[in-house]
C-alpha cells in the first residue's frame, strides 16, 4: 500500500446521519439524527485491504493472526453447500478478495506496521470518518446516490437475518445482473475489491456499501468498553445494513479484540491534509 | 493522547496491577509509594480504569493531594476531563431539581437514589461524584402524570424495561462525562436487582425509609435514610460485581455512606436484609471492605456473611476489583449460569434462573420487539425470542 492508494477528504461539513441501527439489543444506544458535522481532512484507503496485502503483512511482520483463510468453492458444492470456505493454505486467485476474518486488534497491528512503512500515522476511521468518505457532503444514502439497490427484494426483515431470508435463497437464484450494490447478498461470498463501478463514493473509495463490514476506531454504545462500530454491512447480511447511515457492532458479547468473522474486514486511514 | 475508546496497549496482568493499586491507594488504604514508579503508559491506562469506573474526579483529587507529578499530556487531559465530569454532575443535578419541583407541584411523590441521592448528600464535595444518569422512584400508578412533566422538561422516551422507564434529553456524545452528553432520567416502579429470575426488590423499604432533607442548591427533598440508601447501593454494586462490570466510584460511595452509618443504622440495616437478601448485600460490603478502611462493624459482616452462599463467599473471597470490572478483558458472554449458580440458595433458586432465561419478564423484551410486547400478543415474542435462539445455534453448529 502506497499513499497513491488513499482517497484524499477535504476538511469541511457534510450531512451525517440520521443513525439507523437494526439490531434491537439492549445496549444500542440513542441514536443521532440528522446533522452537520464538520471533521478536518483526512485520507481514506481507496479500497478495504485486500487478501494479497494481508498475507504481505504477516510475512513481514510475523503477527499472530488468529483467523483463517477463506476460498471461494466453485462448482455444484459451492453453489449448494458452503460458498465461502476456510483453508489451511493462501488460496490462489484471491488476491484482490478483501481480508476478512481479522479483528479490530489484527486491523491495529495492521496500522502500527504500515504506519513504519509509509512514516505516517495511520490508524483506523471513525464512524464519522467512514461515514463521510462513503457518502459525501450531501447525505446520499449509498455512495452513489439515493437509489436503492435491488429493489427486489426490498422486503427484506431488517433484524434479524433470520429463516425467512435462508428459504428466500434456497427457492430463488441469485441474479447478480439486477444489482448496484446488492451483489453482495446471496452471491455467499464477497467478491473482489472494487468489482462494481458504480460502488464508488465521491471522494472516490471503492466497496464502501456492502461486501464486507468494515472495523471504525468508534465504540458502539459509548458507555460500553471494548465493542466497535462496525460500518458498511456485508455480503451475509439483509440489503438494508448496506445503507451507508447505518451502524452496527460485530457482536455486544464478543470483544472486538477477540471478535473475528467472514464478514468483517477493514480499510485504513491518515489524518491531515 | 489518551484513548478512551481503546483499551490500554498494555499486558492485561498489567492493567489488572494497576487496577488493583487504584483500588488501594485512592481510598489511602495504600500510599504514594505504590505508585511512585509507574511511568506515562501506567498513568494512561490509569486514566482509562478511572475513566470507565467512574472515579474521574477521584483519581484527580487524590493525584493533588499527595501532589505526585504526572507527566504530559496525560495530567493536562486528565484535568480537562475532571473539569467536564463536575460540570456535568451540576447541570444533572441542577436538572434533577427541576424534576423533583414539577412532581412536587403535580402532587406526584418520587425519590432521587443512587447517585442523585449520594451526591449532594454525602459527598463533601458533591461534584467529586460523576452523574452518569439520574434514577428517580416514582409510584407505578403515576407514570403517565411522569410522563407528562419529563416531556414538559424536553425529555424523550427512550426505552422500557419491567422495573423502569428511561427519557432522555439531548444527544450523545464520545466523551460519557461531557456536559453536554445525553442526560437520561431513570424513572423506576420498582428496584429490583435481579439476574434472572433471582432477584431481590427494595422498592417497599424505600418508600417506608424516606425522609424530607435539604438537597441541593437549598431544595428539600424526599430521599432515602442513610441505611436504606447503603442497602440498595450495595445491592446494586453486587449485582455490577457479578457480572464483571464492578467500579472504582462504588468502593467510594460504600465508604462514604458507611462512615455516616450510626450503631442504630448498622441495626437497621441487619434488621431490613432477609436471610435470602444477604447475598445481594454481603458481596459489595465484602469488597469495599477489602480496598477501603471501611467502617463496618465487625458483627455486622459476620452475620450477613453466615447467610450466603458457599460458592458466593468463594468467588468473593477470591476475586479482585480487575477481575470483577472492566479492566478484566475476558468475554462476559456465558458468565449467567456460573453466576446463577453462585448465588442461588435453592433448587427453587435455579429453576426460577432457567424460566426467566427462556421467558424474561415481558417489557424486558421491549427493545428487541418494541411493536409486538406492547399488544396483548406480547406472548408471541416468546417464540420469536427462542426461535432466533434455536436458529443461531444451529447455524453455529452447522458453520
Amino acid at each position: 500500500m502506497t499513499p497513491a492508494d488513499f482517497c484524499h477528504v477535504p476538511a469541511g461539513p457534510f450531512l451525517y446521519g440520521p443513525e439507523r441501527c437494526f439490531e434491537r439489543l439492549a445496549q444500542c444506544p440513542p441514536l443521532k439524527p440528522r446533522q452537520t458535522m464538520t471533521l478536518p481532512a483526512f485520507w481514506l484507503a481507496k479500497q478495504p485491504v485486500t487478501y494479497r496485502q494481508w498475507r504481505d503483512f504477516l510475512q513481514a511482520s510475523g503477527h499472530p493472526w488468529r483467523g483463517r483463510w477463506y476460498r471461494v468453492v466453485p462448482g455444484w458444492r459451492g453453489t449448494f453447500l458452503r460458498a465461502y470456505a476456510p483453508c489451511d493454505q493462501y488460496p490462489d486467485g484471491h488476491d484482490q478478495l478483501p481480508i476478512v476474518d481479522v479483528t479490530q486488534a489484527d486491523a491495529y497491528a495492521y496500522c502500527a506496521w504500515l504506519s513504519q512503512k509509509l512514516n505516517r500515522r495511520v490508524t483506523l476511521p471513525t464512524e464519522f470518518q467512514w461515514e463521510k468518505a462513503a457518502r459525501g457532503e450531501n447525505g446520499r444514502l449509498y455512495p452513489w446516490g439515493n437509489e436503492k439497490p435491488r429493489p427486489d427484494i426490498q422486503w427484506q426483515r431488517t433484524f434479524p437475518v433470520g429463516p425467512e431470508t435462508y428459504l428466500f435463497t434456497l427457492l430463488a437464484r441469485p441474479r447478480r445482473e439486477w444489482t448496484r450494490a446488492g451483489w453482495y447478498w446471496r452471491n455467499g461470498y464477497p467478491l473482489p475489491v472494487g468489482s462494481l463501478p458504480q460502488n464508488v463514493s465521491p471522494y472516490g473509495c471503492v466497496d464502501m456499501s456492502g461486501n464486507i463490514w468494515e472495523w471504525t476506531s468508534s465504540l458502539y454504545n459509548p458507555e460500553l468498553p471494548d465493542f466497535h462500530v462496525v460500518k458498511g454491512g456485508s455480503w451475509g447480511y439483509t440489503i438494508h445494513h448496506a445503507q451507508c447511515n447505518v451502524r452496527s457492532a460485530c457482536s455486544v458479547t464478543t470483544p472486538s479484540r477477540d471478535y473475528h468473522a467472514q464478514g468483517t474486514g477493514f480499510r485504513v486511514m491518515i489524518e491531515g491534509e | 493522547m489518551m484513548q478512551m475508546e481503546q483499551r490500554p496497549f498494555i499486558s492485561p496482568e498489567r492493567l489488572a496491577t494497576i487496577t488493583n493499586t487504584l483500588a488501594c491507594w485512592l481510598p489511602g488504604t495504600a500510599d504514594e509509594t505504590a505508585v511512585a514508579g509507574w511511568k506515562a503508559a501506567d498513568w494512561e491506562a490509569a486514566a482509562w480504569v478511572v475513566y470507565w469506573q467512574n472515579a474521574l474526579p477521584w483519581l484527580v483529587e487524590r493525584i493533588q493531594q499527595t501532589g505526585i507529578a504526572l507527566p504530559e499530556p496525560v495530567y493536562s487531559q486528565l484535568l480537562q476531563l475532571d473539569a467536564d465530569s463536575r460540570a456535568r454532575t451540576r447541570l444533572m443535578l441542577d436538572g434533577c431539581i427541576v424534576l423533583l419541583q414539577a412532581f412536587e407541584q403535580a402532587g406526584i411523590e418520587a425519590i432521587p437514589f443512587k447517585g442523585a441521592a449520594l451526591a449532594p448528600l454525602y459527598y463533601a464535595d458533591p461534584l467529586l461524584r460523576p452523574l452518569a444518569d439520574l434514577d428517580i422512584l416514582i409510584h407505578k400508578k403515576d407514570i403517565q402524570a411522569v410522563r407528562h412533566i419529563v416531556k414538559q422538561q424536553g425529555y424523550y422516551y427512550y426505552s422500557r424495561s419491567a422495573e423502569d422507564e428511561v427519557y432522555l434529553r439531548g444527544e450523545r456524545k464520545n466523551n460519557i462525562w461531557a456536559p453536554d452528553n445525553v442526560h437520561p432520567v431513570e424513572l423506576h416502579f420498582t428496584l429490583r436487582e435481579e439476574y434472572a429470575g433471582i432477584g431481590y426488590n427494595l422498592a417497599a423499604e424505600m418508600w417506608a425509609h424516606s425522609e424530607k432533607r435539604p438537597f441541593w442548591n437549598n431544595y428539600a427533598a424526599r430521599v432515602p435514610q442513610t441505611a436504606t440508601l447503603l442497602h440498595h447501593v450495595c445491592a446494586h454494586a453486587t449485582s455490577d460485581w457479578l457480572i464483571q462490570r464492578g467500579r472504582l466510584m462504588q468502593l467510594d460511595d460504600i465508604r462514604r455512606l458507611a462512615q455516616q452509618m450510626t450503631a442504630e443504622d448498622w441495626e437497621t440495616l441487619v434488621t431490613a436484609v432477609p436471610a435470602y437478601g444477604a447475598r445481594f448485600v454481603y458481596p459489595a460490603l465484602a469488597f469495599a471492605h477489602k480496598y477501603t478502611a471501611l467502617a463496618a462493624p465487625e458483627s455486622v459482616l459476620t452475620h450477613l456473611r453466615r447467610q450466603c452462599p458457599p460458592a458466593l463467599l468463594g468467588w468473593v473471597d477470591a476475586t479482585t476489583l480487575a477481575e470483577a470490572s472492566e479492566s478484566n478483558p475476558l468475554d462476559r458472554s456465558g458468565i449467567g449460569f456460573d453466576l446463577a449458580q453462585r448465588l442461588a440458595l435453592s433448587r427453587a433458586d435455579e429453576a426460577r434462573f432457567w424460566l426467566r432465561s427462556f421467558f424474561p419478564r415481558r417489557w424486558n423484551l421491549s427493545k428487541r420487539y418494541p411493536r409486538l410486547v406492547a399488544t396483548p400478543f406480547w406472548p408471541l415474542c416468546y417464540v420469536l425470542l427462542n426461535g432466533d435462539r434455536v436458529w443461531h445455534l444451529a447455524k453455529k453448529k452447522l458453520s
